[in-house]
């Protein structure tokens, strides 16, 4: 190959993008970035060992050589020239290997174990080496045959000191010498040795690709066309399955040192010009075109064999890319329990793994009033399409790979969530800590912005199954405070049986002293405090040993409230340790109403869950609020002990036209037995007096309080006796 | 016109140099660097040039020619010469792996061992101490061995990245280096 055409081949790589590499070789060069490589007038590199070499030290020697010349894809070679006189690095024409026992090279008390030299001439293109010597300290330093500890391997040292002769650098790290791309310990050009060590005797593939880079067996070249237009393809990706490139990078310069970093590569990525040029490190290989939106185009390379010194056969395989026909995608959402149709909006992005995909949502619309939608995407590529309904719908996300031409049908089932989590804060920034516990105690929640979405009021309360729990924090302490309509808001949650969780520093401080804090809530504020400890009220059901800490969460703890308790609150949390200091948090309930409520004056967002404490306060509210779920079924009692409430499952169950409720009374009490429908909605009371203690059965007819009869579908059926309630479910098939 | 020149092989050495890193070392402490050097100063390169070693034109030797500022150790010298092997004339280039090519207004502690008519730097590079100023104006000592494959023969490992960079507070380096020499 005439140096016109190499010096043009380390031009154009230079064209090629990284993909995929995670490896480095390196080669030297010039500021010019032309590498500084032995022409072919100069290859084999004729080593010759110097009269003293010890017999015994050839065998490895050679072998040393030998690694490089096994790279098929290389046509480098080394020859062993037999003995000489020579013992200098003096420019004599003579590429020395001399392991200096006597230390003519050496000044007596030198460190120095070994050191190389390398003749250049010329500039530009013309720039070459010319001759290499490598000189070793053997008086001081003998080189070891069989990598005993204490001394350098020579076989390791041997590849390693050739390869630079032959023009490479240092593998990695990246920034600068002794290497200047990512870093890669195995290879044999790896910077870096220690006594002792045999594992750089063979070459790694980065090894291979950087020998291949400056003496080139094959060279892969081409035109990527758009097959309508005709006009250049930029951009487009050649993936192979196997590694079977290399490509280099500008010249880099550091410590007088000008090097271009060097990948290996099984896909390779082509500019703006549409043309590549690649060096090649596997004679046979499938090769495919890739882009978005178009067709995948295969081609199978076959090189000769390798023709000798200088050979580099230049392969030319065009690719001519088609656009994928679209492909339609419809469907309908739906209530994953009532079958409904549900309506939501749908984000569409593209994530397959090729050049050319779009950032971005590509397509951004919303299903009909029937949950209907139907929309066209480019088959062959993989999307990611996101549903967000209302509440209490959860958001879901459907990955589709490779689409087919012929389109796909889609019946999207969206679940209910159990919680509403209502973000008052004006930052996303603390979602994760609440949504993290949800996963952990197994709620599913809809994520309510209040920065983006305003105030939920009832009509958003009343999608999610009753009793609606509402998770609500309001996040850094500068913007803590609760409206007046955000309190009026929640007393409507409460007024209507609803569950409430409200964390946050500030809120007794800065908000308004209204009808929810004050009334509902029996909460006012008292003090900041500086401790960002606190203790659980022992045999409370929530509090009960639990050592809260708010340092080491979300951090941004700096207004805890110390909270004045009056009315039904009862105390859950204290801010100190041994002692006291003041009231952190409180729960509050109205049987009556049927309402609960959990107030804590710091964000829960800040509470380190190093130990889990976060997961287990929440964890404890919820089951404190027993029907946090909704009407997730859920008994306290596995049996049926004489002395205990206990409601029995229905039988039979599914049913059709009717079924037997039954329920244990230990005592007389007022019983209040309820069926719900799916949305929360109560249908039917079939019970509400007061009855002695014993075992009762009731039929519900599948009938509503109006004698309608109700569809097929899920039912919930409640008993309330004072304290105690319990759900449970079933199944009406018509 | 010899300025020119000089500072024109400075550039050209600056740019065409390429170090092949082969450089083998065995670590030496600045103990053994003290005891071991003729001579130890601080200089500062006034000119630099390369030549040929001989009129057959087989090896070349870059010559730095050191303003003395300070000796620490040995005979009291205004000017010293330092060679080293390897340089640039031309087109040809003569690349010795590692070393510290010495470049006008270079300024260090030099730790140098006599050769013929010259001096050399302790072990290619062990004995070079650059010194610069740091970002708040405090003078400083560094031993740049990065590029060097470095041994600590004592422990049979090769010295991480990190620690072949040593860097020294100047008038620690010289305390140091006067305790040590006085000791011998």
């Amino acid at each position: 190959m005439d140096k016109y055409l190499m010096a043009t081949i380390f031009l154009l790589l230079i064209l090629l993008l990284e993909i995929s590499s995670l490896f480095s070789f390196s080669i030297f060069t010039n500021e010019g970035g032309y590498p500084r490589k032995y022409f072919t007038t100069n290859i084999p590199f004729i080593y010759r060992l110097n009269n003293s070499t010890p017999p015994e030290y050839v065998p490895s020697i050679d072998a040393g050589a030998q690694v490089w010349e096994d790279v098929i894809s290389s046509f480098w070679e080394f020859t062993n020239g037999g003995y000489t006189a020579a013992n200098s690095v003096n420019y004599d024409g003579i590429n020395l290997i001399f392991f200096d026992i006597e230390g003519v090279n050496f000044t007596p008390g030198t460190n120095v174990i070994a050191f190389s030299s390398t003749w250049t001439t010329g500039s530009g293109a013309n720039y070459r080496a010319v001759e290499s010597d490598l000189i070793w300290n053997a008086r001081d330093f003998p080189p070891s045959l069989t990598g005993e500890p204490g001394k350098q391997d020579l076989q390791s040292v041997i590849a390693h000191e050739l390869g630079h002769h032959l023009g490479l650098g240092h593998a990695g790290p990246a920034g600068g010498p002794p290497g200047v791309g990512p870093l890669i310990t195995a290879a044999t050009m790896y910077g870096y040795s220690s006594d002792g060590d045999t594992t750089k005797r063979s070459l790694h593939i980065d090894d291979i690709a950087g020998v291949s880079t400056i003496y080139p067996v094959w060279v892969l070249q081409g035109n990527i066309t758009d097959a309508q237009s005709g006009l250049p393809f930029p951009e487009v990706a050649l993936s192979s399955p196997v590694v079977f490139a290399a490509e280099i990078g500008p010249p880099e310069y550091g410590n007088n040192v000008y090097q271009r970093p060097g990948y290996y590569r099984d896909t390779v990525t082509v500019d703006t010009s549409g043309f590549y040029q690649v060096v090649c490190l596997k004679q046979n290989f499938e090769l495919t075109a890739v882009y978005f939106g178009y067709e995948n185009e295969q081609a199978t390379v076959a090189f000769n064999n390798p023709g000798g010194i200088g050979q580099t056969q230049i392969l030319t395989l065009n690719f001519q890319m088609s656009q994928s026909p679209p492909a339609t995608i419809s469907g309908s959402v739906i209530d994953s329990a009532l079958g409904l149709p549900v309506a939501a909006q749908i984000k569409v992005k593209a994530v397959s793994q090729k050049p050319g995909v779009p950032s971005g949502f590509i397509v951004d619309t919303t299903t009909t009033h029937s949950g209907d939608f139907s929309f066209e995407l480019l088959s062959n590529e993989d999307y990611e399409i996101t549903f967000l309904p209302d509440p209490p719908y959860i958001t879901r996300t459907i990955l589709i790979e490779d689409l087919p031409s012929s389109g796909t049908n889609l019946s999207v089932y969206l679940h209910r969530a159990s919680v509403l989590l209502v973000n008052d804060d004006n930052s996303t920034q603390f979602e994760s800590y609440f949504t993290s516990t949800l996963g952990q105690t197994e709620q599913t929640y809809y994520l309510w912005r209040i920065a983006e979405k305003g105030i939920p009021d009832t009509s958003i309360f009343s999608q999610f199954p009753d009793p609606c729990t509402v998770i609500w924090f309001t996040g850094n302490a500068n913007d803590s405070v609760l409206t007046y309509d955000e309190q009026l808001q929640l007393c409507q949650l409460l007024n209507r049986g609803g569950r409430l969780l409200l964390t946050g520093q500030n809120i007794v401080e800065k908000s308004v002293e209204d009808t929810l804090l004050v009334d509902y809530l029996g909460v006012s504020f008292q003090s900041n405090i500086a401790t960002p400890l606190a203790t659980g009220v022992a045999n409370d059901p929530i509090g009960n040993g639990l050592l809260v800490s708010t340092v080491g969460g979300a951090g941004n703890q700096t207004s805890r409230d110390v909270l004045n308790v009056t009315g039904n609150a009862i105390p859950i949390i204290m801010y100190g340790t041994t002692t006291p200091l003041g009231v952190a948090g409180v729960r509050v309930e109205q049987p009556a109403a049927n309402w609960k409520a959990v107030f804590l004056g710091f964000g829960l967002e800040g509470v380190n869950n190093s130990l889990g404490i976060r997961d287990t306060l929440s964890s404890r509210i919820f089951q404190w609020f027993s029907a946090v779920t909704g009407f997730n079924e859920f008994t306290d009692q596995n049996t049926s002990p004489l002395n205990t409430f206990y409601l029995e499952k229905n039988y039979p169950n599914p049913f059709n036209s009717q079924t037997v409720i039954s329920y244990q009374l230990p005592t007389q009490a007022e019983v209040r037995l309820e069926v719900y429908n799916i949305l929360g909605q109560k249908i039917r009371t079939l019970l509400h007096q007061s009855q002695p203690a014993g075992s009762y059965h009731l039929i519900w007819d599948g009938k509503d309080q109006n004698g309608i009869e109700m569809t097929s579908g899920l039912y919930f059926y409640r008993i309330q006796t004072g304290s105690f309630t319990t759900v449970r479910k079933m199944l009406l098939v018509k | 016109m010899r300025f020119h020149f000089a500072l024109l092989v400075f550039l050209f050495l600056a740019v065409m140099w390429n170090n092949s890193y082969s450089l083998t070392i065995a670590r030496a402490s600045l103990r053994e660097l003290s005891g071991e050097s003729e001579l130890i100063v601080r200089a500062r390169v006034t000119s630099s040039h390369c030549d040929w070693a001989n009129e057959a034109q087989k090896n070349i030797y870059t010559f730095a020619d050191l303003e003395v500022i300070e000796t620490l150790k040995g005979e009291k010298m205004d000017k010293i010469t330092v060679s080293q092997l390897g340089g640039q004339i031309g087109d040809w280039g003569m690349i010795i792996s590692g070393t510290p090519y010495l470049q006008k207004d270079d300024e260090a502690i030099f730790f140098l061992v006599r050769n013929g008519d010259f001096f050399e730097i302790h072990s290619i590079a062990l004995g070079l101490f650059r010194i610069f100023k740091d970002d708040s104006g405090n003078e400083k000592a560094v031993n740049d061995l990065g590029n060097i494959q470095l041994i600590d023969h004592l422990t049979g490992q090769e010295i991480s990245p990190v620690e072949k960079i040593q860097t020294f507070e100047v008038s620690s380096l010289i305390n140091l280096i006067k305790t040590y020499t006085s000791e011998e």
